[in-house]
């Protein structure tokens, strides 16, 4: 008798609450005083996230959606206003594009890629810290991109969308959709894409029938066959969270530094 | 590839504070919403983490991972709701049932399932000693290893084995079937 397994199936899984986080957090925020400012932190940038560097179980899983609005009205309201937001963000300089997320609550990954096309990738698991340099930190639709070729991807959405849909080559119909979804939210948060770039990748998406709004600011779509789910913050145009079959990424820093990583 | 060192957000910094906040906020409150239902949840998840940052001196990152460290300020703080977490429990073993009979396919089997299984797995849990439901719950839905229950709990490592197994015994019994090929693993 496995009795673990059935303590959880009697437990269930509670569906996370971004308000109670919001209000938890705003209370911590008031009964620890305000953070002091610090000069040495780095100035992050926040922008925002990339599916594309998700390494992708696959495993297909279906899960009944019980919000969805079969209007696409919320989904085009909040997919344009994030579009709004992404937009207003001023343009940002560093000589480092840093990402840090956390995978599955525990791992943290950090990604520091220079300009000179120098990248290294650090990852936190347990008690060890592995440092790594790597080549070609980003691809789109398994192509590899520059920092300056990403810089330079359309702003209009349309011609942003028929240039992700130009690279997908050998990519059956039926798998479009979600494929070119994959790399419009790639530009969101986990490639350094200037403002007008991911303004245009959230009105693409809003676009795409292939996403579906599940509320709460949560959107979801297939990967040939794989159910991924992004949550993102409209208000600043961030993407919160990302996850697919059993994988799970907090987005907790995406934006420019000056910070070198400290290489030993 | 260079392995460097040892490093976990540093709770001192208001920073380092705020990314273990966004890094376990889902994971802590899941547990407790488990235990204690959405509506205590809240409060209790508040206070793990400001208890947190006010023992902050206390945490040894020697010891324990910052997640076990707060698994642990949960767990205590969920034992001063004991009338919640029983009120959760009779939840849970309702919605059990309810969920079996209303399945689709062989529906004699859920009906019994759902009538002996459900109700008294909940019932079962809820009659534990604390110290045996903490270990239990801490395997079964936080999946944290007796190590990280030791210094989570501050017992000794081979408490949480034989208190793990004195709850699945019980467990076990309650459900009315025991199975003589598993024993105790220690």
């Amino acid at each position: 008798m496995d009795d673990l397994r059935r303590i959880r199936e009697l437990y269930g899984e509670p569906a996370p609450d971004q308000a109670a986080r919001n209000r938890v957090r705003a209370r911590l925020e008031a009964e620890r005083g305000p953070a002091p400012v610090s000069s040495r932190r780095p100035r992050w940038t926040p922008l925002l996230a990339g599916l594309a560097v998700m390494a992708v179980a696959a495993v297909a899983f279906v899960v009944p959606r019980l919000h969805a609005d079969p209007t696409g009205t919320d989904k085009a309201s909040v997919l344009l206003a994030a579009a709004g937001a992404a937009a207003a963000v001023p343009p940002a300089k560093g000589a480092y594009w840093y990402v840090k997320r956390v995978v599955n609550g525990s791992d943290v990954k950090e990604l520091w890629a220079g300009r000179d096309g120098r990248a290294w990738t650090r990852e936190h698991k347990g008690t060890t810290t592995v440092t790594t340099k790597t080549d070609e930190p980003f691809t789109l639709n398994g192509h590899p991109m520059t920092i300056a070729q990403i810089e330079a991807l359309p702003a209009d959405p349309g011609a942003l969308r028929a240039h992700v849909t130009d690279m997908l080559g050998g990519v059956p119909e039926r798998d479009r959709g979600g494929v070119v979804a994959d790399a419009l939210t790639g530009l969101l948060w986990s490639k350094p894409a200037p403002s007008g770039v991911r303004a245009a990748a959230y009105r693409a998406l809003a676009d795409l029938p292939d996403v579906r709004y599940l509320g709460r600011s949560t959107f979801g779509y297939t990967v040939r066959g794989v159910e991924r789910e992004l949550v993102i913050d409209a208000r600043t145009s961030q993407v919160v969270k990302a996850s697919t079959a059993g994988r799970t990424e907090v987005v907790l820093v995406a934006g420019w530094t000056d910070e070198k990583p400290a290489i030993s | 590839m260079t392995v460097i060192a040892v490093r976990e957000p540093d709770l001192a910094r208001p920073e380092g504070f705020r990314e273990i906040f966004d890094a376990y906020f889902e994971e802590i409150f899941r547990y407790v919403a488990q235990r204690l239902g959405p509506d205590d949840a809240e409060d209790v998840v508040a206070e793990t983490f400001l208890t947190a940052f006010r023992k902050r001196d206390r945490y040894d990152p020697e010891r324990a991972g910052v997640r076990s460290w707060l698994y642990g300020i949960a767990t205590n703080l969920i034992g001063k709701h004991r009338r919640a977490e029983v009120r959760a429990l009779r939840a849970r073993g309702r919605m059990a049932a309810d969920r079996d009979v209303s399945g689709l396919a062989d529906v004699v089997a859920m009906r019994v399932s759902a009538q002996s299984l459900g109700p008294s797995l909940a019932g079962a849990i809820a009659r534990l000693g604390k110290g045996d439901r903490d270990v239990l719950l801490l395997v079964a839905l936080a999946g944290l290893s007796h190590e990280e229950i030791a210094t989570a709990l501050g017992i000794p490592y081979g408490t949480v084995g034989s208190r793990l197994n004195r709850a699945r015994k019980k467990l076990r019994k309650a459900l009315g079937g025991t199975n003589p090929m598993e024993g105790d693993h220690g």
